[in-house]
């Protein structure tokens, strides 16, 4: 384990420096000239792009132009926005937040949700419980996120009026921003009211959001959990005499704890993927929307930064992930 | 003892009941299909004719679903765009399995730089989570059908090469792999003979996996305006437009998604089903 | 009567499979305080189902069906789960076969063994920390401050075993069932282990039963036998009374086949009866070289007495 781990942090540079080649050459792809675009688009004199495509750098060679890139992300420079013309890094900055916020609370609730429903279709083997946690789970990974994202938005928004289309807050409300997290923010400045109208404009996506948590989380605890019940270490435990709750919480439970911690690394793809389709259908104002609509605008700038960074993030949390499971697991941790 | 026979009519029972469930599967999978590809040819209403006179219609026996906002036959665009959808997502997943497995197969065969080189491309791939990969690819490349297939199928290329790259491991280390080695076989013939054979099983399981994500992908992509484009219908596509009119149409909403659906949890129960009869141990 | 501590009657396990399997056909038999008892057979034979029995630890799909299994006094044979509880662990403990995978991998042995203590009442933490390690001294385990700390995978199969021992004596039980304590381990390490449990039940006066397809070990630790064969007692009866003359002509076989110092694993020839169908004469006719017509007509009775046994031919010799 040991050996792998020191194996898989080697790895971790070049794998980051593939990361930015291919956030890199993927911009270098897009149609149309940034140049010619930046420049006032297809009625620019040639002479103006021209002009523009030098002030880019964009007339030097690739590989030239990709040390400049790499030397401008070690000094944490992530460029400018071609269309505000604002540091991307403090676009990203104020973006970020409401990202974090929404997965956030889609583990929040995805987590304990799936954890109880797999525990209960484990202890319940071949019952209504169990049936029911295998239906939701194909259901929650089968159902599209955008489109249950309409749905839930159709019978909660429209139908019942119980709950708000999209955004972080009515509208013309505002918070003043410490955490950029709005549900703390609005604690922070002392408006319950205001939490309460953030808490509501985060129930749907949140939601929306979890169901794929919910599905993959209930799927791994119920086949962890069930396992391990099976196992002869649970049968002693019964065999003395443990009390039953003993036996599937404290005992069964520990061991299949291990496996979920893998499960997080798996979720977390599916959260930063599935979050940018459920930021556009709720304005939600994220990462997700933000790379959406640096794409339509092909400010390649934008593009660039929000993929390496959701790609970094995702890189390290995985290795964390790693990390933590040969903590928790005494027979990995203690092996050379 | 007791724990050796309960567990013998454990898998014998589940496996009963999943089996069930994945005959469920086949048979929603197969009814959407077969659907796409004979309805449009049952239905043979144009799917982007307009007919402003009769925008949002309800359903009618001339429509069935109604009308979108266009008075365009919103059966025909279903059809037709489960249709464009699906064969998105099957071309995408042929696409990857073709280039991914034969990376896989040939780095666990030849070995040294050039499978150092394949798995750290695949560890780059990886790295990025694939809606977000296909995201941005799409938006490089531009829309339109062969480059959502592209777009879909880079983030699948990974898991067909470690898949395949491990059988070929595996499978040259076995005896009769040696011994077919030893009596002097030619690799092309001992790749045909015993490597393929073997790996078909998995490798059928990780495409039925893939479908659905694919699907899930070349929806999402058309949703967001990246995949394939107007007038050609792709259910992605039309989930967005008829968000608009959600409340005048509803059943512009409910049926594409539902199509989604259906597909993508045929597929799911077609790969625990394939993982069940060629006995991969499938994630869960 | 009243050093009984295990009364086993008429007991009847059967497995609701297609077709139902009825692996233990009406088991009678006494343990008394101190008693080392040994069940030996066949795998299949019923005897590690009988084990479980005792304890009330029958998993679905497998059921106890009819008979009695009385613990201490206690009928175990469809006692509340609470009941039950109280007896396991306390009045009857288990060692079983695979001390590797039978201890949990992720706690500390320690722990594990005060947790058998703690969930019976015995004692506060303090007081079970000392208990604990006082436990792994007596099972002889060296250094045992620091052994109790250690996680059961960086122990040796043969100091598992022991932990699994500690934990089964922890409190001072009426019995121990040991379902083939010693098959995971090598023969040296076997040879302690039988010591142990020896050493143990001289001391306490525990009642030991002793599961075993190995006659050998059984002859080292037991004073009294049971042979199983086809869920049922074939021969009962003192240790060396039964090894001296054997009566039943499986365990003869079974015998000639411990001791006959071939070091290959042969069997006997032959398969046992398949347990989904009723029996209609002596199971082990078919196996038998001394058949006659009546074995396959009714089934032989146990007798009576100090050393029982169920043939037709010994019965008319």
């Amino acid at each position: 384990m040991r050996r792998l781990l020191r194996r898989r942090l080697l790895l971790l540079p070049v794998t980051l420096l593939g990361v930015t080649l291919v956030t890199f050459l993927a911009i270098h792809l897009i149609p149309g000239d940034p140049a010619e675009v930046l420049a006032g688009g297809p009625l620019a004199t040639p002479e103006a792009v021209e002009a523009m495509r030098t002030r880019l750098g964009l007339d030097r060679p690739l590989p030239v132009q990709y040390l400049s890139y790499l030397g401008r992300l070690l000094r944490g420079d992530l460029g400018v926005s071609l269309f505000t013309g604002r540091s991307v890094a403090s676009e990203i900055g104020e973006r970020f937040p409401a990202s974090l916020e929404l997965a956030a609370a889609a583990l929040l609730l995805g987590l304990p949700v799936g954890t109880a429903l797999g525990a209960l279709a484990a202890t319940r083997r071949d019952r209504l419980p169990d049936h029911l946690a295998r239906v939701i789970s194909l259901v929650g990974l089968s159902l599209p996120s955008f489109w249950l994202a309409l749905l839930l938005v159709w019978l909660f928004a429209v139908k019942l009026g119980r709950l708000p289309f999209g955004g972080q807050l009515p509208p013309f409300t505002e918070v003043p921003r410490r955490t950029g997290l709005v549900v703390v923010d609005t604690l922070l400045a002392g408006d319950p009211g205001l939490t309460l109208e953030a808490l509501r404009h985060l129930v749907l996506p949140a939601v929306t959001l979890a169901f794929v948590p919910i599905a993959l989380t209930s799927r791994y605890t119920r086949a962890a959990l069930a396992e391990e019940l099976a196992s002869p270490h649970v049968r002693t435990a019964r065999a003395f005499g443990l009390p039953e709750r003993v036996v599937v919480w404290r005992y069964a439970a520990r061991n299949a704890m291990l496996p979920l911690v893998t499960l997080l690394g798996i979720l977390l793809p599916a959260l930063l993927g599935g979050a940018v389709l459920i930021e556009v259908v709720f304005s939600w104002p994220g990462l997700g929307t933000y790379l959406l609509l640096a794409i339509q605008s092909r400010d390649y700038a934008v593009v660039q930064a929000v993929t390496l960074l959701l790609a970094v993030l995702y890189v390290l949390a995985s290795l964390l992930v790693d990390l933590s499971y040969g903590l928790l697991d005494p027979r990995v941790r203690e092996r050379g | 003892m007791t724990v050796a026979t309960t567990t013998r009519r454990g898998t014998a029972w589940h496996r009963l009941r999943r089996n069930r469930l994945s005959f469920a599967g086949v048979l929603v999978l197969s009814g959407v299909v077969i659907t796409v590809i004979v309805g449009p040819l049952l239905w043979r209403v144009d799917p982007i004719a307009i007919d402003l006179a009769n925008r949002l219609a309800a359903p009618s026996a001339l429509h069935p679903l109604g009308t979108d906002i266009q008075g365009r036959d919103l059966l025909a665009r279903i059809l037709h765009g489960g249709r464009v959808t699906l064969f998105v997502a099957v071309a995408s997943v042929v696409v990857a399995l073709v280039f991914g497995s034969g990376a896989g197969l040939l780095s666990g065969f030849v070995r040294g730089w050039f499978d150092t080189a394949v798995m750290r491309v695949a560890d780059v791939l990886l790295a990025f989570p694939p809606l977000l990969l296909a995201l941005v690819i799409a938006a490089a490349r531009g829309p339109g059908v062969a480059n959502t297939i592209l777009a879909v199928s880079i983030p699948a290329l990974p898991r067909f090469a470690r898949l395949m790259r491990a059988q070929s491991l595996a499978i040259r280390e076995r005896e009769y792999v040696l011994a077919a080695w030893a009596v002097g076989l030619s690799p092309l013939r001992i790749l045909f003979r015993h490597v393929l054979p073997n790996a078909v099983g998995p490798v059928t399981v990780q495409a039925s996996i893939a479908a659905g994500i694919a699907v899930l992908e070349v929806a999402g992509l058309g949703f967001l305006g990246l995949g394939v484009q107007p007038p050609s219908p792709e259910l992605g596509a039309i989930l967005v437009d008829s968000q608009t009119y959600l409340l005048q149409q509803p059943t512009a909403v409910l049926a594409p998604g539902i199509v989604i659906s259906l597909s993508i949890l045929g597929f799911n129960l077609l790969g625990d089903a394939l993982g069940d009869v060629f006995d991969v141990g499938s994630g869960s | 009567m009243n050093d009984v501590v295990l009364e086993v009657e008429d007991l009847v396990v059967e497995f609701d499979t297609r077709p139902p399997v009825r692996a233990v056909r009406g088991v009678s038999f006494q343990v008394r305080r101190g008693e080392r008892v040994g069940i030996v057979g066949e795998s299949g034979c019923g005897k590690s189902v009988t084990a479980m029995a005792l304890l009330g630890l029958v998993d679905p799909p497998g059921r106890i069906v009819s008979g009695s299994v009385r613990v201490a006094g206690v009928e175990v044979v469809g006692a509340p789960p609470r009941e039950l509880r109280r007896l396991r662990g306390k009045e009857i403990a288990m060692v079983f076969q695979d001390p590797t995978t039978s201890l949990n991998p992720v706690f500390r042995v320690g722990r594990q063994i005060a947790d058998v203590l703690a969930y019976h009442g015995w004692g506060d933490p303090r007081t079970r920390a000392a208990r604990v390690v006082e436990l792994l001294r007596r099972v002889g385990i060296p250094d045992p401050e620091r052994r109790a700390r250690a996680y059961p995978h960086e122990l040796s199969g043969g100091m598992r075993q022991r932990v699994m021992i500690a934990m089964a004596i922890a409190n001072e039980p009426a019995i121990v069932v040991a379902d083939e304590p010693t098959t995971a381990l090598d023969v040296t390490v076997e040879a302690q282990i039988l010591l142990l449990l020896d050493e143990l039940v001289e001391r306490s006066r525990t009642a030991v039963v002793f599961i075993s397809h190995d006659l050998r070990v059984v002859s080292e630790v037991c004073d009294r036998v049971l042979v199983f064969y086809a869920g049922r007692i074939v021969e009962e009866g003192d240790l060396a009374e039964v090894f001296a003359a054997p009566r039943h002509p499986y365990t003869r076989a079974l015998l000639s086949l411990a001791f006959s110092g071939r070091e290959a694993r042969s069997s006997i020839p032959g398969a046992p009866p398949d347990l989904s169908r009723p029996l209609a004469g002596c199971p082990f006719a078919p196996r038998c070289d001394r058949r006659a017509e009546r074995c396959d007509r009714e089934p032989p009775l146990l007798g009576d007495g100090g050393h029982r046994f169920a043939c037709w031919y010994e019965e008319a010799s």
